[in-house]
């Protein structure tokens, strides 16, 4: 029989591969009759979809961050110090 | 005979300007806070992700003739982007930086007695997809609980789950075996939900049995 503490840490490995058959059983069965378990379990694993889903399409709407307009300069001016430095190099 | 060398210089360095990085600093400014608002999370760093946003910029004037239009600009940005977050975290743990993982965590082992049972076990706390996805006081939460784990936990996480990349993909960028994989997301996980249940089951989440 799993303990609780091993069982934890099946439910997570299971998000991320599957399982060998024997373990697979050994944690059904193990979660059936241990709520904490089937709790944790079900917490986890709906933690784990949410956050995927929230993140997977690109940002959340409610986020309104910017670049932080000094952080724009920086970039564009690297930008055109490649494209010059480029230019020395096929002898423009 | 005058020359034409009163020709304005500023007009000339316009004239001469590549048309590719006049279209790229269009992208800049057209998706430049889109791929900041996608990396942040990511990465969990303001400054990481300014330079790591500069590389992608970069990359996409390198490459910008292979981009033939099949997709959108901010498609085809988010690609570059991605290999360059998983180039900054494979900077970040280069040769000698992948220790194995501790398989013990005192923070966790507290939870159970010495045969491994639960002393107090979980609270109950239903979590709708839907409902979550909607609560800000949720995503602030989470988002302070991530902050909260020690780094390659956090990395680990962030990269498997907010990032959704496979785990074969994981281990190379962090340079660790699958079974320190599996025992950093379980300590993760494990972590995230008692450090939610702490700080964020208190309010409707939480019903009565």
């Amino acid at each position: 029989m799993l303990s609780c503490k091993e069982a934890t840490r099946l439910v997570s490995e299971g998000l991320d591969r599957e399982l060998p058959f024997w373990q697979r059983i050994g944690l059904r069965l193990h979660v059936v009759m241990c709520r904490g378990c089937s709790r944790y379990g079900r917490q986890v694993t709906a933690l784990n979809r949410v956050i995927a889903h929230h993140y997977g399409d690109g940002p959340p709407v409610e986020v309104s961050e910017h670049l932080p307009p000094d952080a724009v300069l920086r970039i564009k001016s690297s930008l055109g110090q490649a494209t010059s430095r480029s230019d020395d190099q096929n002898g423009k | 005979m005058p020359t034409q060398k009163g020709e304005p210089i500023a007009q000339r360095e316009d004239r001469d300007r590549p048309p590719d990085l006049n279209m790229l600093e269009a992208w800049v400014d057209e998706h430049a806070d889109y791929l900041f608002r996608y990396a942040l999370p990511r990465l969990r760093d303001g400054h990481a992700t300014e330079d790591v946003l500069q590389e992608t910029f970069l990359a996409a004037l390198k490459s910008v003739d292979t981009f033939r239009g099949d997709s959108s600009p901010r498609t085809w940005l988010v690609g570059l982007l991605r290999r360059k977050i998983a180039d900054y975290y494979r900077k970040r743990y280069r040769e000698g930086q992948g220790e194995s993982i501790d398989t013990t965590d005192p923070t966790i082992d507290a939870w159970f007695d010495e045969k491994g049972h639960w002393v107090a076990g979980p609270k109950r706390c239903e979590m709708d997809p839907a409902a979550l996805q909607q609560k800000a006081d949720f995503w602030r939460a989470f988002e302070s609980c991530l902050q909260a784990l020690p780094g390659r936990l956090g990395d680990a996480f962030t990269l498997r789950v907010v990032d959704n990349r496979n785990p074969d993909e994981v281990c190379k960028v962090l340079s660790i075996t699958p079974t320190n994989l599996w025992v950093a997301l379980h300590r993760a996980r494990a972590r995230l939900r008692a450090c939610l249940e702490a700080n964020w089951f208190h309010s409707d989440a939480v019903e009565e049995r």
